[in-house]
């Protein structure tokens, strides 16, 4: 009986652990949307998708990942966050030329939960155990560094205005829920998720600090 | 003694076979195969700016193509008029299948104070220290040299790119403007361009907008139905500004043939207290997109250059 009552309870304790999310900067995004109606994200699963996903899976192996994609490629648009913003508080207008530089994000990002477990390999993140091998994602790079780009932009700054430069895009998501067996045991269990940035757009804004100054 | 013989040349034979066939289908597989897309390009050219990106794909990148040290001389091109190019830098962008996206950003070598640059149909050539030359068209391309100052009085508040499929793959179809007259003198709005041969800023269409800018707006949501592919230009009268007014105004596209724009900069020529006052926006990029998105690959200009 205390057998069956401590399973019962390990069962519970495996059923409401909570799925620790490795997340990466575009969990930051000020919004995803996803084209397809009732595609999520990862990080919006719930026990009742996770153990749908986990039910499809082929089951037991020698060794080795089985997974499940849930989501294959699906189109996302997003809002980023404000990429400069430059006030000129001062009396006179900032109207020399002048070039922002912005740091291009990892075209492709991962996240996972569980223990799914993710590492960087030189300037390459990936999930550990091969994983990466295992799933089908469309899109690929290798080229994850921190580029460094000049954009061009010569508008001036005038006194008691802020400017801003907005960023929104598209993407894809691929996600899904994996094991992993060594000698026929499940040793790692959770989730996987593929970000892939396709397109950016950038705005331009200036706005009056008339506001900012009463209220500081 | 004999057989041991026969069967020796019989291994020989067909392991020089196997190699030889392995060695053709090898080179088979490492046939370098290069595409491009027709974008139309205008930059203008400052201090600030000296570099210009050209977006291709391979399907290797075990090729000298875009190595520098394999390089002797790289030209902008379009009929008899040359400019010529230093390759700066090449980055690794996404991969899918078998082709890899490459970032080529090329220098001018030598440029001049004031001038326009009008190439229709731009080609990069590329001469190899093996004499090899490579010819790569890129579409559109234009740069305007300046060392314009723009007239403090008039004030660009907010620029913001509208962009849908015209089903060629997604473009900027039009640009909402932001302007400020700072001044006691009303402003009219005569021109606007992009110093583009294939796309023209639609100021006959120029309308007022007076909503907030959001993201993923498309000038149909401004306006209703535009055409930007067979646009009937009528008149229409210069944009007004009242003085110390701020006007928010919207400037559809019209284009002439199917092409592709990210990045342009925007000429705005005003009259002013019987003056004509010019304002230039610098090039910005408006769009970053991944070739795999931009267009059906079929669009693409496809090269195999080892066999030619």
């Amino acid at each position: 009986m205390k057998k069956i009552i401590l399973l019962q309870l390990l069962m519970l304790l495996m059923l409401f652990q909570p799925t620790l999310f490795k997340a990466n900067e575009y969990d930051t995004y000020q919004s995803i949307d996803f084209e397809t109606y009732g595609a999520k994200l990862l990080k919006d699963f719930r026990p009742y998708d996770y153990n749908k996903h986990y039910a499809q899976l082929e089951g037991r192996r020698f060794w080795g990942w089985d997974t499940v994609t849930a989501h294959n490629n699906e189109k996302i648009t997003f809002i980023k966050e404000t990429l400069i913003i430059i006030e000129n508080q001062g009396p006179t207008s900032i109207d020399q030329s002048y070039y922002f530089k912005t740091t291009e994000q990892a075209k492709r990002q991962i996240s996972a939960t569980g223990s799914i477990g993710t590492e960087t390999s030189g300037k390459v993140k990936g999930f550990k155990l091969g994983l990466d091998q295992k799933i089908n994602v469309k899109y690929t790079t290798e080229d994850q560094s921190k580029v460094e780009e000049k954009s061009d932009l010569k508008i001036k700054v005038d006194p008691m205005t802020k400017l801003t430069v907005e960023v929104y895009g598209e993407g894809r998501i691929t996600n899904g829920v994996g094991k992993y067996y060594r000698f026929f045991r499940n040793t790692r269990t959770g989730g996987w998720e593929v970000f892939t940035l396709t397109t950016e757009y950038f705005s331009v804004v200036k706005e009056r600090l008339d506001d900012y100054e009463y209220t500081h | 003694m004999n057989i041991l013989i026969k069967w020796l040349l019989l291994f020989t034979l067909l392991t020089l076979t196997g190699t030889t066939l392995f060695a053709y289908l090898q080179e088979d597989n490492h046939q370098v195969q290069i595409k491009t897309l027709n974008q139309t390009h205008s930059y203008t050219y400052t201090n600030a700016l000296k570099t210009f990106t050209i977006p291709v794909l391979v399907n290797t990148l075990d090729t000298y193509y875009f190595n520098k040290e394999a390089i002797t001389s790289i030209k902008l091109k379009n009929n008899d008029e040359v400019l010529p190019l230093t390759l700066s830098k090449v980055t690794t962008g996404h991969q899918q299948e078998d082709w890899i996206e490459l970032y080529l950003d090329f220098n001018f070598m030598h440029t001049q104070e004031e001038g326009t640059l009008n190439f229709e149909t731009a080609s990069i050539e590329i001469t190899y220290i093996n004499q090899e030359v490579l010819t790569l068209e890129i579409g559109e391309f234009n740069v305007f040299f300046h060392d314009h100052s723009n007239p403090s009085n008039i004030v660009i508040q907010a620029i913001h790119n509208t962009h849908q499929d015209l089903g060629f793959g997604m473009t900027s179809t039009g640009v909402i403007l932001r302007i400020y007259n700072d001044s006691n003198q009303p402003l009219t709005l005569h021109d606007v361009s992009l110093n583009t041969h294939n796309i023209k800023a639609g100021f006959s269409h120029i309308t007022p907008y007076d909503k907030d800018i959001v993201p993923y707006m498309t000038s149909h949501d401004i306006i209703k139905d535009y055409d930007h592919l067979n646009k009937t230009h009528r008149m229409h009268p210069p944009f007004l500004i009242p003085a110390y007014e701020t006007a928010t105004l919207f400037i559809p596209f019209d284009y002439l043939t199917p092409t592709i724009l990210y990045q342009y900069p925007l000429f705005l020529t005003f009259d002013h207290n019987q003056e004509e006052k010019k304002i230039i926006i610098d090039d910005f990029t408006f769009i970053k997109r991944t070739l795999f998105e931009s267009i059906n690959q079929e669009g693409m200009n496809h090269y195999e250059p080892s066999s030619e």
